[in-house]
């Protein structure tokens, strides 16, 4: 079985209600989870597996299991794509009662997506200090 | 470097290395003839800046002379600051190797739980400092080499990691308001925190800070001024040309932001800090007309983690955690801003005459 772990201490993140926003401080890129990202993100950090996971989504909204089985594979890829989560062997958590059925129609199944942002990575890679002088302290690099 | 010196190095080279780069800025001092002492209230805490020689004092003073206080007799916090080309005092040799400079110059193996230290490539600056004995040392080979950005925000590095132990984080954002309350305006670089608070200017609201304040996390959340400076790109300036003729730089600003020191000139309109009612993120629209549009946590956080994370060498993880302590108390609203800059003032009185909801 195939659990998954966020990937401290590089990575840290904090959930508010639906939405996820992950920091990669090594790189100076950061995410917004989106669609039932969140949702998805919950389910693995609570320690279910990728068929947990589908199942539970499966069962919470509208959808063809097979766009609901291609959604989550395609996000959790991405997550370790980018090094957001690491994938382990472990047992999975019990399958828990994630969202209760509800009662009338279910939503319409929005597949998770992770939006990305660059616009601080070019501050981790400001002027990086190659050369020493003399006195063994970098060197003057400006004009 | 002598015998004892290599011995102590590798019992514990931080150590070692604050203590000769102290002993250095003693050095400076004598050389020009004893130590040029500052206080200030910084977040409510009193601060004694140490001044080696009067290259740095321009560089730092005009910033936070705002904060100024009467000195205390137990400084929180001591920063000691000198440089080597005017002081005829050099800085002891690194006690790293070439290779120790990481991302944003955090020093490899210099940097545990009693010291930080960063050679700041951006701005050519050593900061080091000691948690254990709240002594800082902030040092430039040369003045010369030091950018104009530095004097709009010195030493925010310093106070950041001070800031560690502490319920404080120094914020990229700007901050207006009134004594019982006032706003956070966050965002990255351009996206309108100077415009958004110098146009405040001339409207009730008092004026924090454009680029950097200190949050605290206490209860309630508070907002506290750090620099008493603005910053406007050369080609904003005509929307406030009533501070055209106030700017520090002017013939420079085909390559600097026009860089302007409220606390001279409009010392009245800043204030040392207030209970912070809401988050503003703002967003240009284009249109004539500034409205508020309610937002979650979430966009508080988006506009302020990233780039205050990503700023300040040593942020990470326990800054995110105070980010997070705040926006999650605090609402929060897109500021949609128009052109018409009356209105954005107008606006964010309305919210605070409604206690910030």
């Amino acid at each position: 079985m195939q659990v998954f772990t966020v990937n401290g201490p590089k990575i840290i993140y904090q959930a508010f209600q639906d939405e996820v926003i992950l920091i990669n401080l090594e790189l100076g890129s950061y995410f917004s989870l989106e669609g039932t990202g969140a949702e998805v993100w919950a389910l693995l950090e609570a320690g279910a597996d990728r068929a947990s996971i589908i199942e539970q989504l499966a069962g919470a909204y509208q959808g063809a299991p097979d766009e609901v089985s291609a959604g989550v594979d395609r996000f959790l890829d991405n997550l370790l794509e980018e090094g957001l989560i690491a994938a382990a062997d472990g047992q999975p958590a019990a399958a828990g009662q994630h969202r209760p059925s509800a009662e009338g129609e279910k939503p319409r199944f929005e597949p998770p997506s992770i939006a990305k942002y660059t616009d601080m990575e070019d501050l981790l890679m400001l002027d990086p200090i190659h050369d020493v002088d003399e006195t063994g302290w970098p060197a003057k690099n400006r004009p | 470097m002598t015998n004892a010196q290599a011995i102590s190095r590798t019992a514990d080279p931080p150590a070692v290395f604050f203590d000769e780069l102290y002993r250095s800025f003693r050095l400076a001092c004598e050389a020009c003839g004893g130590e040029r002492l500052f206080a200030y209230r910084v977040a409510g805490w009193p601060i004694l800046l140490r001044f080696a020689g009067p290259a740095l004092l321009q560089r730092v003073i005009p910033a936070i002379e705002h904060l100024a206080c009467p000195a205390s007799p137990e400084a929180a916090l001591q920063v000691c600051l000198f440089d080597s080309t005017t002081t005829g005092t050099p800085a002891p040799a690194p006690g790293w190797p070439p290779d120790a400079y990481g991302a944003r110059g955090a020093i490899s193996g210099f940097n545990t739980e009693r010291f930080h230290t960063v050679y700041d490539p951006g701005v050519d600056i050593l900061h080091m400092l000691d948690r254990e004995r709240n002594l800082a040392v902030y040092w430039s080979p040369s003045p010369a080499r030091i950018p104009w950005w530095e004097s709009t925000f010195p030493m925010r590095t310093i106070l950041h990691w001070w800031m560690r132990d502490r319920p404080l984080q120094p914020l990229h954002a700007g901050a207006v308001g009134l004594p019982d309350g006032g706003v956070l305006i966050a965002g990255p670089s351009g996206s309108g925190k100077s415009t958004t608070t110098l146009a405040c200017l001339h409207s009730p609201l008092l004026y924090a800070g454009d680029d950097y304040v200190v949050g605290s996390i206490d209860d309630p959340p508070w907002v506290y001024s750090l620099y008493g400076t603005a910053k406007l790109e050369a080609d904003n300036l005509q929307r406030f040309p009533e501070l055209g003729p106030l700017v520090s730089n002017p013939d420079r600003l085909d390559k600097q932001k026009a860089v302007i020191y409220l606390g001279r000139h409009f010392p009245e309109k800043l204030i040392s800090g207030f209970p912070l009612k809401a988050i503003l993120a703002p967003r240009v629209t284009g249109l004539r007309d500034t409205r508020l549009v309610p937002a979650g946590p979430m966009a508080s956080l988006k506009a302020i983690a990233p780039t205050t994370l990503f700023h300040l060498p040593g942020a990470g993880r326990e800054a995110f955690a105070k980010l997070t302590a705040l926006v999650r108390r605090t609402p929060t609203y897109f500021l949609e801003a128009g052109s018409d800059l009356v209105q954005i003032p107008e606006t964010i009185l309305g919210l605070l005459s409604r206690g910030g909801a």
